[in-house]
């Protein structure tokens, strides 16, 4: 079996792994696959290697300084890093070498992680797939044919196939948990302001999270601690303390109050019969471990998508506005499309947006009075053919994860099961601001009550995937 | 439901905003307008007065 982050830190705490075996078994399973998968954008073999080399002489030195010493890593390219080319996926920066990390990403290195690569985004974070951008989009591992979502795309295959042990996703309108919902794994949008987004290419800035996408809830928990904290270089940067995130993973579900948004999922977008069937087992498993469980009435999911969708038309048209004047013809067309679109919505629009948006931050946070949580659909269903995704797909059914970002409060996707395409499907649990270990300890109390963790993508290669036992 | 947009102002709107599409790309725009004003209808509706930016802007020592 790949290694989860947990059991691979254990490991190698305990001198039973080596990061370098480590790296060279996912090096091996990115040329095994990558070439059908296009989570790569740029390998860096030779700098993890050497990274992997230091974390090993450090640990056998001097022991772990954490439990990210010595695991492979991957960043999507639209974060920056110190020398490497950071892209986008657009023709606009094929040249762009930063001259600086992100805070993300210095805080990754300082955890002594083993950084493989830069991973497939879609283009500025938007759209997708495309095929007319400088690298073929990402494919999902569970069936190539099929979308791995986006726009953390890469990431979310990497990680699937046991590329990486875990990577960066960004989020503004389900970027994170879109790909960790048809790609099977685990992946969180903190709150707003809790992860620095400091050298990171903006999509939507009131809409844009960074956080970490895994195998299992324990490793997002992980990475969280290593992510979260207070930057004065992110305007939006929350100054709080910050919890230990695992502390309270494995105590249980006892008195846990949750509330099941199920007009969401049942009538206002009609989630697949495997959905709602793992929704529904969500709920069983969530109550027999404890917890006590109710329906919330929320406003329509439309609402928040359109209120979600109009914010995040308008920034984004603000933060690419130059650009867009001046050289519209080299962005994809799908963010071709979303820029246009921001010359049809007035100034009034997005103040009347911004506007509901308050009201509805305050529906949900009366609605979460005396709750610990709020669960509903991750994604309508398993992922669809590549070739499905709308021309205009921001005018399609409503997401499930929007209304998260309008919010801004914290949410999770993880695998609920298997539908009869033998692709994943997921469950979203939304916590309270700042309340991520809340969120944490039901998805990995979720997890490990049941088998969905246990098995991977049949294309990934069994002989590679033993190098850990 | 807001209005939609004809020719005439589809091509002020763009001016506006300085973006130069060709006869394919406008055409295009166009079968969003229906779905456009639809979401802002959901938007463009009359609020209480707790729904308003209120900027707090967190002002701190340094702003005195």
């Amino acid at each position: 079996m790949i290694p989860t982050m947990a059991e691979a830190a254990r490991l190698i705490a305990a001198k039973k792994l080596s990061p370098v075996e480590l790296t060279k078994a996912c090096l091996e399973r990115v040329h095994a696959m990558d070439g059908t998968l296009h989570a790569f954008v740029l390998l860096t073999e030779e700098r993890a290697l050497a990274e992997a080399r230091a974390a090993e002489a450090e640990i056998m030195r001097s022991g772990p300084r954490g439990p990210m010493h010595g695991i492979p890593i991957g960043l999507k390219d639209i974060v920056d890093t110190k020398g490497l080319r950071t892209a986008s996926q657009s023709k606009i920066l094929q040249e762009n070498v930063p001259v600086a990390d992100a805070a993300c990403a210095v805080r990754l290195a300082a955890a002594g992680s083993v950084m493989m690569g830069k991973l497939t985004t879609h283009e500025f974070a938007d759209g997708g797939p495309s095929f007319d951008l400088p690298a073929p989009p990402a494919r999902n591992p569970w069936n190539p044919d099929h979308f791995t979502a986006g726009s953390s795309s890469g990431t979310g295959a990497a990680v699937a196939s046991g590329m990486i042990l875990c990577g960066i996703g960004t989020d503004t309108g389900g970027s994170i948990r879109g790909p960790a919902a048809l790609c099977g794994i685990a992946g969180i949008k903190p709150t707003y302001g809790l992860v620095s987004r400091a050298g990171v290419a903006p999509a939507a800035f009131s809409l844009d999270h960074i956080g970490p996408m895994a195998w299992t809830a324990e490793d997002c928990a992980i990475m969280l601690q290593v992510l979260a904290g207070h930057d004065p270089r992110d305007p939006a940067s929350a100054d709080r303390p910050i919890p230990d995130y695992t502390a309270g993973l494995g105590s249980g579900l006892k008195g846990v109050r949750v509330g099941v948004i199920r007009h969401f999922h049942e009538t206002d977008h009609k989630v697949a019969a495997p959905t709602q069937l793992g929704i529904g087992n969500t709920v069983s498993v969530l109550r027999d471990l404890g917890a006590q469980v109710v329906d919330v009435t929320l406003s329509p999911l439309q609402d928040w998508h359109a209120c979600g969708s109009l914010i995040s038309i308008t920034e984004r048209a603000t933060a690419y506005e130059e650009w867009a004047r001046t050289r519209l013809a080299d962005f994809g067309e799908r963010v071709q499309r979303r820029l246009m679109l921001g010359a049809l919505v007035s100034g009034v629009d997005y103040v009347q947006a911004v506007r509901r948006r308050r009201e509805l931050r305050a529906e949900l946070q009366a609605a979460m009075r005396g709750l610990d949580i709020v669960i509903t659909a991750g994604a309508p269903d398993e992922a669809p053919k590549m070739d499905a995704i709308p021309r205009w797909d921001v005018f399609a059914a409503p997401g499930f994860t929007m209304p998260f970002n309008v919010a801004g409060y914290p949410a999770i996707c993880v695998c609920s099961g298997f539908g009869p395409g033998g692709l994943p499907v997921s469950v979203q649990m939304v916590g309270k601001p700042f309340q991520e270990a809340t969120v944490l300890r039901v998805a990995d109390a979720f997890e490990k009550a049941t088998s969905f963790r246990d098995s991977r993508p049949a294309m990934v290669p069994q002989n590679v995937a033993a190098m850990a036992n | 439901m807001p209005p939609i947009p004809n020719d005439e102002a589809l091509d002020y709107l763009l001016a506006a905003s300085g973006l130069d599409l060709n006869p394919d790309q406008k055409a295009d725009l166009k079968t969003t307008f229906e779905a456009l004003a639809a979401m802002k209808a959901r938007v463009r509706q009359p609020r209480g007065n707790m729904a308003e930016l209120a900027h707090t802007f967190g002002f701190t020592e340094e702003d005195l």
